[in-house]
């Protein structure tokens, strides 16, 4: 309805170089090959930001890491510990042991079957899945 | 339609090529026509429209309302017209010196006839005030609506519509049957 008002368009096309695909186009490439350098520089700083912020899968994988070496290191502690006793004096030092750690029930019973915990053992009892 | 222009704004801020591409296609037309109004050159408001581009994305982060970045990127445009014109002495009336500019003509005739239509338009053009150019020119150039251009240009839309309204009579009246219909 409004360019009806005057009933007729005044061309001004030939004020528009854009009107042009190929110009158009080449205007876009000149403005994007300036703009590179920034663009590059703002890529970089974003890549920088997420790993510092633990954003990305690798942020994510060092979050992970920590509380399963934290498993890993007391499971290695409580090993080496039963390890250095007897055989004889094992079930008994070790309930002993167990009992005055106080240790957490997934613990007490790899101990108690003499085996390595699994991958899903230690998820398992660092989610509390399993009552600790 | 694709992304909205917050989103565009906000991809650009990460370095998205892509994003900043989409966003220089749609308004790097309503920049290059806001440096027209000022500078009456073809040229110059092809310079202009490029810095202004290249300022918008070094400082994107200073677009605080990423939906309205067009009103943005014209404020921008203008202040760099208003400069490039201090510092340039740029004078509207050198349209054969922003002709020279343009692509290269593949029918001399045609592009002969239609420098002589530019020179009219700008030398007709530059009657108006600053902000009939810049309204007439959205309002034909780029087929804004009175609404859209007075958001644009922060101005109210009856205002818009006067100006236009003028711009457009005078334009009749000094060009007279040069002008096509559309």
């Amino acid at each position: 309805m409004e360019r009806d008002e005057l009933n007729e368009r005044i061309d001004l096309s030939a004020l528009d170089p854009f009107a042009d695909p190929a110009a158009r186009d080449a205007f876009v490439a000149r403005v994007l090959d300036r703009g590179a350098f920034e663009l590059a520089r703002r890529r970089r700083d974003t890549a920088g930001e997420r790993l510092w912020n633990g954003g990305s899968v690798f942020g994510v994988m060092a979050g992970w890491a920590r509380p399963a070496l934290a498993a890993a290191a007391l499971v290695l502690l409580v090993s080496g510990y039963a390890l250095r006793t007897g055989r004889a004096q094992q079930q008994e030092a070790q309930s002993g042991l167990i009992e005055a750690m106080a240790l957490p029930s997934p613990v007490e019973q790899w101990l108690s079957e003499e085996r390595t915990p699994t991958t899903a053992d230690l998820i398992l009892t660092l989610e509390g899945g399993t009552g600790w | 339609m694709g992304e909205t222009d917050a989103i565009l704004v906000l991809r650009s801020r990460r370095g998205d090529a892509a994003a900043f591409e989409e966003l220089v296609r749609r308004h790097m037309r309503k920049a290059y026509l806001t440096a027209l109004s000022q500078l009456g050159d073809v040229a110059a408001a092809e310079d202009v429209t490029q810095d202004a581009l290249i300022a918008a994305l070094e400082r994107i982060e200073d677009c605080r309302e990423p939906e309205h970045f067009a009103a943005w990127l014209i404020r921008i445009a203008r202040n760099k017209a208003h400069n490039y014109r201090r510092r340039e002495r740029v004078r509207s009336a050198l349209p054969l010196e922003a002709a020279d500019r343009l692509p290269a003509a593949s029918d001399p005739l045609r592009d002969a006839s239609r420098d002589e239509l530019r020179k009219q338009l700008l030398s007709a053009l530059d009657t108006l005030t600053e902000r009939q150019r810049e309204a007439v020119y959205l309002f034909e150039v780029e087929g804004l609506r009175h609404a859209e251009i007075a958001e644009l240009l922060g101005l109210k839309e009856g205002n818009v519509r006067y100006h236009v309204f003028q711009a457009r009579r005078a334009l009749r009246e000094k060009l007279g049957g040069v002008y096509g219909e559309g």
